[in-house]
């Protein structure tokens, strides 16, 4: 057990180590991979030996925290930073990962700051790890506000025209989280210093309790694309065109999805019923209505948005039925979920990227690259719910609990769900086929054609479609 | 044994797949079809009532422990055999026939066989539905047309959501993963008649019933083999397994079987319909197998399912009627419209000896299902007849109309594609042998249908070209679905995010903010009367703190 929470505590840090390398690094270099990347790829494959070696230690019969690692900051006022594992952080964790080196994939061939932006992804990576490690209040609230800095630096640098009206709505909502999940905790604490875990132990009033429960609801709510908290996602999503970014904007709201199924639905007073009731309603509202806006869009990035929201909200919605049952179907499906829409943003930055600097349309650019092509069907069909991932029958699980508890309510949901998939489909058409003419088309110019994905990523493209795969075969496949 | 022989089915599959797409496409076809004929050897060397069962326990994760089960016996040995047969079939014409990449679809067609063996072995709904979702993905990639590629896809999909739904309700309410325990959902189960019609839903879909025939219409632009391959051996087919498995959901409903009825009796109108107006013989396929699906439907609909032998035997029949047309569509040259052919009889004696062998084998497994229900039974012959002898009689009797080339090239197709036909033919009339009289009257009446060809009028059909090229459905979907959906995703992005968000929320506290910096900036403006305020503000902060913060 010593072993695991030294492993644990070298997950959070390695990230770090990584940071300090790749500052030193130089930019740039002999090869066609630059060294900073070079430094950010074996930081990711680094810690993703050390969370194998994690998962291999834990014991799957036990549930709840595997391991404890207390830190104690401060005597007075006493402050310990506690630290633990379960299956189901180890797999937000590894996804993170995953994506994060999907996305690094990605921006190989992108030298504009490059060194940035891998210190900022190594920050990000160790911020959001120790959050789906922290235990306690003040590590759980220290790395929920920290995983911002990075993003905020990473927009700020990378985002587009508009970045600086998505900076203000970035820094509007996120303080408004902040600043509700810090007077929850400080309440919380001036209580009782307990674990996340334990926190239904606290007994408060009850308008404090109504009102400590509703600010910790808007915090997280604030990172989730929640009507009318979406917004600032969106915006993100539609202005940026680096894919690394975008994985990780993209992540963000799952510390929100994570934060509620950590503090929810076991632990949750009576007294919050009805507003969970009004949860659940404004986000099926907002999971059809961004279907909706999804599917008429023609925008393949609010495309992408609107599957990922529709998809945050159906965990989150799964992870607040009055039962725990769902949790790890949750996570096998988040898994699958997280690694698939990082390796279609990838493939969809270098398709954009080949339509900007050849001046060609995007519609029918499939047609010229059948590496890419098969790659973007394989992944579209998963991410629509073939069977050809994880998210298939975890989602099937999450679904049978939903129609449990409110047939009503889940038949809109998977309307929801079916819309988003379908808006993901037409795109896959959009791209992948040119509109039919009776006359046939002229030749197309090598020059006026796209270039297809290199060698070295269809082969990386085949290992995340393979990983899927066995996520499908069985989810836990790395622990044997 | 029998995972063995699976085994070897898979690695023919993907010896197909990987390999170049044009190198050696007869070898690797020969290969394939050998792998199958050998399957078919050994499972034949089982008889009929073999017994073979393998359970794999395949995955443990909370809420679901799933197991995989294969095994054959007498009851489902005759599915296996037809799916064997089929793929045979269809691997032998991609063998000598005109496709463009042989091999990859050599491997699609073994990956079919292997999802719907999968399907057939199943024992539990979830090996089922991922069955189901294998075969969606495998024709999604046989397709090789775009707008048939994309109605199928949208179509399955959708399906798929819904058999998920159906079965998530099922595990939602307690009930167990194995499909024999479907029947006690009437006693246990919650939202009986949504279950059941979205099942029925599921599997028209699949199928390519009435109102979802557009789904397949469209692949009428495939290859001919191709297009045989998947009306009857893929998708249509896993919506009927689907619906074998599940028949005992279906009586949960009192809507069922009307709906049933409903369904399949306006396919098998619809289909004779289409045959007799559609002028592309490809189309005239697909409305073949519809009328084959509607019928197939309507037994069941009407408390009489075929026994599997009869099906197997009646499915096997309708894809070498498919076939006979994908052998008079190649003998001319690849001549799509019916209409622009005729008189081919003197050409073309023997393909017209082996399209009434293929009768003949069609008829005696029809005449064989008396004994099921005699008015549909007769009923289907009668309109199989009229039809097929309509559509028959114009290629080989009418009048020519066929242009130079065709006529020039027009001879009987090789041996290698008919002779497969043939034995399969020549097997089913021996099979089912036992009604001579009846098929030999049968068999005038077609005759005489064929000659005198008594729905000549209908030909004029062939010239209106607003109903050759009308797709009333499709139109229907999108005016009534799509348009809808996209104006009412349009106005709430309109009026929610951009006019509510954006202009209202985020511009009032961008706005309040910076009347708030404006205020903040006036009052510090650093003169000696601002800061004694500020101290007065400041002091009034802290007596207001000493007076009532004790309480």
């Amino acid at each position: 057990m010593e072993n695991l929470g030294s492993l644990i505590n070298a997950v959070i840090l390695i990230p770090l180590f990584g940071v300090l390398f790749a500052s030193l690094s130089r930019e740039g270099g002999r090869e066609r991979v630059s060294n900073v990347l070079c430094v950010g790829i074996f930081t990711v494959l680094s810690n993703l030996v050390v969370l194998w070696r994690a998962a291999l230690l834990i014991d799957l019969d036990k549930d709840g925290w595997q391991v404890v690692e207390k830190f104690t900051w401060i005597k007075n006022p006493k402050i310990e930073l506690v630290f633990g594992i379960d299956i189901f952080s180890l797999m937000l964790i590894a996804a993170v990962h995953l994506a994060v080196l999907l996305g690094m994939v990605g921006i190989r061939h992108n030298t504009y700051r490059q060194k940035a932006l891998i210190v900022c992804a190594l920050l990000f990576l160790s911020m959001i790890s120790g959050y789906f490690l922290a235990s306690d209040f003040f590590s759980f609230y220290i790395f929920f506000e920290a995983m911002l800095l990075p993003l905020f630096m990473l927009i700020g640098i990378f985002g587009d025209i508009k970045k600086q009206q998505i900076l203000y709505r970035f820094f509007l909502y996120n303080l408004l989280g902040a600043v509700f999940l810090f007077v929850a905790l400080i309440v919380l604490y001036n209580y009782q210093n307990v674990s996340i875990r334990e926190v239904s132990r606290i007994v408060l009033s009850g308008h404090g309790e109504a009102l400590v429960w509703g600010s910790i609801f808007i915090a997280f709510l604030s990172r989730i694309p929640v009507w009318p908290f979406h917004y600032w996602i969106s915006s993100v999503n539609v202005n940026i065109s680096n894919p690394l970014v975008f994985i990780i904007a993209n992540i963000i709201p799952l510390s929100g999805v994570y934060g509620l199924i950590r503090f929810f639905p076991v632990n949750a007073p009576e007294v919050l019923d009805p507003y969970l009731l009004i949860l659940e309603v404004v986000s099926i509202i907002t999971m059809l209505m961004i279907a909706l806006i999804g599917f008429t869009k023609k925008d393949i990035q609010y495309k992408i948005f609107s599957y990922m929201t529709v998809y945050y909200i159906l965990y989150l919605l799964g992870a607040l039925l009055p039962t725990d049952a769902l949790l790890m179907n949750i996570g096998f499906s988040l898994f699958s979920y997280l690694i698939i829409v990082a390796a279609l943003e990838v493939l969809v930055a270098h398709l954009d990227n080949e339509c900007q600097s050849k001046e060609i349309g995007e519609c029918g650019v499939l047609c010229a690259v059948p590496r890419t092509s098969l790659m973007f069907s394989f992944l579209i069909l998963a991410a629509i719910g073939m069977p050809l991932s994880s998210v298939f029958l975890n989602n099937m699980v999450i679904f049978s609990g939903l129609l449990k508890f409110n047939i009503k309510m889940a038949v809109c949901i998977l309307l929801a769900v079916m819309l988003a998939s379908v808006s993901l489909l037409q795109q896959l058409f959009y791209l992948k086929y040119p509109p039919e003419t009776d006359e046939p088309l002229p030749p197309v110019p090598e020059e006026c054609r796209a270039a297809d994905i290199s060698l070295r990523v269809f082969a990386v493209m085949l290992l995340t479609a393979a990983l899927l795969v066995l996520s499908f075969i069985n989810p836990l496949w790395f622990i044997g | 044994m029998l995972v063995n022989l699976l085994v070897l089915i898979l690695g023919a599959g993907l010896i197909s797949e990987l390999v170049p797409k044009n190198r050696l496409p007869v070898l690797w076809s020969l290969f394939s079809s050998a792998a199958v004929l050998y399957f078919i050897y050994k499972l034949s060397q089982l008889g009929m009532s073999p017994d073979i069962y393998v359970n794999y326990p395949w995955l443990k994760i909370p809420n679901l422990s799933i197991n995989l089960e294969i095994g054959i016996n007498s009851l489902n040995v005759c599915l296996v055999f037809v799916l064997l047969i089929l793929a045979l079939l269809s691997l032998m014409q991609n063998t000598f026939g005109t496709e463009t990449a042989k091999n990859s679809l050599n491997g699609l067609i073994l990956f079919n066989l292997l999802s719907a063996l999968m399907l057939v072995f199943a024992n539990n709904y979830i090996q089922m539905l991922v069955a189901v979702g294998a075969c969606d993905v495998l024709v999604f990639s046989t397709i090789n047309n775009v707008n048939a590629k994309k109605k199928y896809i949208y179509a399955n999909f959708l399906a798929d959501i819904g058999l998920v739904s159906i079965f998530a309700v099922i595990l939602g309410h307690g009930g167990g993963l194995e499909l024999k325990d479907l029947g006690d959902y009437s006693q246990f189960g919650h939202h009986k008649d949504f279950v059941a019609i979205l099942l029925l839903l599921c599997i028209f879909i699949k199928s390519g019933l009435f109102l979802f025939h557009g789904t397949y219409t469209d692949i009428a632009s495939l290859g001919f083999n191709r297009l045989n391959f998947v009306l009857f051996a893929a998708t249509p087919l896993i919506g009927y397994l689907v619906f074998l498995k599940t028949e005992a959901l279906l009586s949960i409903s009192s809507y069922s079987y009307p709906l049933l009825k409903m369904f399949s009796l306006a396919s098998v109108a619809w289909g004779v319909f289409g045959v007799l107006a559609i002028d592309h013989i490809k189309q005239k396929s697909v409305y073949f197998a519809l009328m084959f699906w509607g019928a197939v439907y309507a037994f069941a609909a009407f408390g009489c399912r075929l026994e599997i032998l009869d099906f197997a035997g009646f499915l096997l029949s309708a894809f070498l009627f498919g076939q006979v047309l994908m052998l008079f569509y190649t003998a001319a040259s690849n001549e799509t419209n019916i209409s622009e052919m005729g008189g081919f009889i003197k050409n073309l004696k023997f393909m017209f000896v082996l399209l009434l062998v293929v009768l003949a084998a069609y008829f005696d497994v029809l005449l064989s299902l008396q004994t099921k229900n005699i008015w549909l039974t007769w009923a289907y012959i009668l309109l199989f007849s009229l039809a097929s002898a309509h559509v028959l009689s114009q290629i080989l009797l009418g009048e020519s109309r066929a242009d130079e080339r065709v006529q020039a090239m027009l001879k009987n197709p090789s041996p290698a594609l008919w002779g497969p036909v043939a034995v399969a033919a020549a097997m089913l009339c021996w099979h089912f042998r036992e009604q001579f009289l009846w098929l030999a009257a049968v068999s005038a009446c077609w005759l005489m249908l064929f000659i005198f060809r008594p729905l000549r009028r209908l030909d004029k059909w062939y010239e209106n070209e607003d109903l050759q090229e009308a797709d009333y459905f499709s139109t229907a979907y999108e005016l009534l679905i799509i348009t809808p959906v996209k104006v009412i995703g349009r106005l709430l992005w309109l009026a929610v995010d951009f006019v509510f968000i954006e202009r209202t929320i985020i511009n009032s506290v961008q706005n309040a903010l910076t009347f708030l910096i404006f205020l903040l900036r006036r009052l510090h403006s650093g003169t000696t009367l601002r800061s004694l305020l500020f101290v007065l503000f400041g002091f009034a902060v802290i007596y207001a703190v000493w007076r009532f913060g004790g309480r």
